[in-house]
C-alpha cells in the first residue's frame, strides 16, 4: 500500500515536473534573423517553426532529411537573437544550389536553454527567388514544410508568435510588400 | 656577395628573407591575376561577339517574337548555373521565360498573359505566384524583358552605378556596381555591353569575398514570326496552381474595390501622402494543417517623394482584411488569433499596432509611435 503511495506521488511530481517543464520552456529569443553579427540593423525574416520534443539539432535534421528531403548546405549566415545572445546559425537546408534561380531554404538554431524535459530547435524559413536571390513566400514555405511532417505523422500545431508583418523586396524590376503572418507551427519530434 | 653575407647579422638575414618572401608572394599574386585577366577577356570577347551579332534581332521591334536561349553558367567552375529560354512578345500579352537546370529539369518559370504574370515557385505542391501588373507592357517588361535588360533599366533608374568604362577587344564595355536588394553585406559587379546593356559577367561579394561569377553566354538571340512558332510555345500549367495574388491598386481602383470595405487616413495624412496601395489574396493549398486563405489591402502613407527601400518595412500604413465571421473562426481555429478591437498594441518590432473590426473589414492602423496611432485613429475614414 505504502509503496503504490509512493509511486503515486513519485508518478505526479513527475507529471508537475513535465508540465512545469513545458510551461517554463524559455522562449527568449527574437522573433526574427538578422544578417550582422551585433543583431543590429535590418531585420530579417521571421522565425516561425519550432521542432520541439525531441527537438535537439541532430534529430531536427535527420527528420527534416526524411521528411522533407532538402540536402543543399549553401547560403549566406544569418544571426538568431537568443537568450540575449546574437549567435550564428547552427545549420541551413535547401532545396537546391545557392546560385540557383529559385529554391527553398531554411535556417536552423538550436537552442541550449531548453526547458529540463523538452529539447528545441528553432527555423526561419523562405523561398529564395530571383538571382542575386530575394527571401519571399514566408508563410507558404513554412506551411509547406509543416505540412509535410505532418503528412508524415507528427503533430503540427499553430500558434499567434509575433506581430504580422512586410518586407519589401524587389525581383525583376518590380518590388512588392512580402508578407508574413506572424504565426508558427509547432512541429513534435 | 659572399663576404657581404658573412657581414651580415643573423637578425639582418632573418629580415632579408622576409622581405624576398614577401617580394615573392606579391608576384605570384599579379601573376595570377594577370592570368585571370587574360582568361577573362577571352570569354568576354566570346560573348560579345554574340552580342554584335544579335543586335538587330533585339533592337528590331518588328512586332515579331524576340527568342533568346541564354546560358548562365559559373566562370572558374565550368558549371551551368541554368539556362532560361526567352519568348518575348512586346505586342501581344503572351511572353514566357522557363529556367532550367544543366540536366534539363525545370527549376523556374514566368508566365505573361494579357496584364498578370505567374511565377512558378516549384517546391510543395508547386503553386505559383500572381503579379497583376497596371498593363501588359509592364508585365512583360518587368517580368521576362529583365531577364534581359536588367542593368539599363538599373542603370536608368539610378540603381546602378558605372564605376569603370573602357574598350575589350574593339569593343565598349562597363563595368557596373549594384547592392542587391536581399543583403546588405553583398555587392553585384557586373560587366555589359555599353550599347545594349546586355550583362555579360555578374560577381557577387559577400562581406568582401567573391562568392560567385555568372557569365552569360547567349546561345541564340533571334526574331520568329508568330506564324512560325512551336506549338504550345505559350502553354503553362502555372496559373492553375496559384497559391498567391499580389496586385499594386492605384487609388481609383481602391475606390472601386468591392471585396470588402476599405478604410484609410485620407489621401494626405500628416504631411505625407497615400504611396503605395497594395491586394495580397493567399489560397488554401494545405491539405494536412491549418493554413488558412487571407485577403488584405494595404495602404502606405509616405513623404513626397518615398521610395521603399528594399528589406525595410513601413512605417505609417493601414491594413484592411476581409473579416467575416467564418474567416474570424478559422482564425481563431488555426492558432489562436484574436480580434482586440481598439486596444492599442507594442508590436515585436518597436511600433504600435490598434485593430477595429468594421462589419466584415478588420482594419489595423500601424505606426512607430503611440501618439501617431491616436491621430491616425481621428483620421480614419472609409475609402470611397
Amino acid at each position: 500500500m505504502i509503496r503504490t503511495m509512493l509511486f503515486a506521488v513519485v508518478a505526479a511530481l513527475t507529471m508537475l515536473s513535465v508540465f512545469f517543464g513545458v510551461a517554463s520552456a524559455d522562449l527568449n529569443f527574437g522573433h526574427r534573423i538578422y544578417s550582422t553579427s551585433t543583431c543590429g540593423g535590418a531585420q530579417k525574416d521571421p522565425v516561425h517553426l519550432m521542432f520541439w520534443g525531441n527537438g535537439v539539432l541532430s534529430v531536427t535534421l535527420n527528420e527534416f532529411a526524411s521528411h522533407v528531403g532538402w540536402s543543399y548546405t549553401d547560403g549566406s549566415t544569418m544571426y538568431f537573437a537568443d537568450h540575449g545572445v546574437c549567435t550564428s546559425q547552427d545549420a541551413q537546408r535547401a532545396s537546391a544550389p545557392d546560385y540557383y534561380w529559385q529554391r527553398g531554404h531554411i535556417r536552423f538554431e538550436y537552442v541550449e536553454y531548453y526547458s529540463p524535459y523538452y529539447y528545441y530547435t528553432i527555423a526561419a524559413a523562405h523561398m529564395d527567388w530571383c538571382y542575386p536571390h530575394v527571401a519571399i513566400d514566408y508563410d507558404y514555405v513554412r506551411d509547406a514544410l509543416a505540412n509535410a511532417f505532418a503528412a508524415a505523422g507528427h503533430s503540427v500545431q499553430s500558434r499567434a508568435w509575433s506581430s504580422p508583418g512586410s518586407i519589401w523586396v524587389v525581383c525583376l524590376g518590380d518590388g512588392w510588400y512580402e508578407y508574413f503572418d506572424g504565426n508558427w507551427k509547432l512541429i513534435e519530434l | 656577395m659572399r663576404r657581404l653575407a658573412m657581414q651580415m647579422t643573423k637578425s639582418e638575414l632573418a629580415v632579408l628573407v622576409v622581405v624576398l618572401l614577401f617580394t615573392l608572394s606579391i608576384v605570384a599574386v599579379v601573376s595570377s591575376s594577370a592570368v585571370s585577366a587574360f582568361t577573362g577577356l577571352s570569354f568576354i570577347s566570346a560573348i560579345l561577339g554574340q552580342i554584335e551579332k544579335a543586335k538587330e534581332a533585339i533592337f528590331a521591334g518588328s512586332g515579331e517574337v524576340l527568342h533568346v536561349i541564354l546560358r548562365r553558367s559559373g566562370g572558374s567552375l565550368e558549371q551551368d548555373f541554368y539556362v532560361v529560354e526567352i519568348w518575348l512578345d512586346e505586342t501581344r500579352g503572351n511572353s514566357r521565360a522557363v529556367f532550367r537546370d544543366s540536366d534539363g529539369n525545370r527549376i523556374g518559370e514566368i508566365l505573361i498573359r494579357g496584364n498578370k504574370r505567374y511565377d512558378s515557385a516549384n517546391i510543395g505542391p508547386a503553386p505559383g505566384t500572381e503579379f497583376i501588373a497596371a498593363d501588359t507592357e509592364n508585365a512583360i517588361l518587368k517580368g521576362v524583358g529583365e531577364q534581359l535588360w536588367r542593368y539599363k533599366w538599373l542603370l536608368e533608374k539610378g540603381q546602378a552605378t558605372v564605376v569603370w568604362s573602357g574598350v575589350i577587344d574593339g569593343r565598349r564595355v562597363l563595368r557596373v556596381e549594384v547592392y542587391p536588394a536581399c543583403c546588405d553585406n553583398e555587392k553585384v559587379v557586373a560587366l555589359v555591353d555599353e550599347e545594349t546593356k546586355l550583362p555579360l559577367t555578374e560577381t557577387t561579394y559577400r562581406n568582401g569575398q567573391e562568392i560567385s561569377t555568372i557569365i552569360s553566354t547567349y546561345e541564340v538571340i533571334e526574331r520568329i514570326k508568330r506564324s512560325d512558332l512551336p506549338a504550345g510555345t505559350f502553354e503553362s500549367d502555372i496559373p492553375r496552381n496559384v497559391h498567391r495574388t499580389i496586385q499594386q491598386l492605384t487609388l481609383e481602383q481602391a475606390r472601386n474595390f468591392t471585396e470588402f470595405d476599405l478604410y484609410y487616413l485620407g489621401e494626405k495624412f500628416d504631411g505625407l501622402q497615400v504611396q503605395y496601395i497594395q491586394h495580397y489574396k493567399s489560397y488554401r493549398v494545405f491539405q494536412h494543417i491549418c493554413s488558412p486563405p487571407r485577403n488584405e489591402v494595404m495602404i502606405v502613407y509616405g513623404a513626397p517623394g518615398w521610395v521603399p527601400v528594399a528589406g525595410s518595412s513601413p512605417e505609417i500604413y493601414v491594413t484592411i482584411e476581409s473579416a467575416t465571421p467564418d474567416e474570424i473562426k478559422e482564425w481563431q481555429q488555426c492558432g489562436g488569433r484574436e480580434i482586440q478591437h481598439g486596444v492599442l498594441r507594442p508590436t515585436n518590432y518597436g511600433g504600435y499596432r490598434k485593430e477595429f473590426l468594421f462589419g466584415q473589414s478588420l482594419v489595423t492602423l500601424w505606426a512607430p509611435a503611440e501618439d501617431e496611432i491616436t491621430k491616425m485613429e481621428r483620421a480614419l475614414q472609409k475609402l470611397r
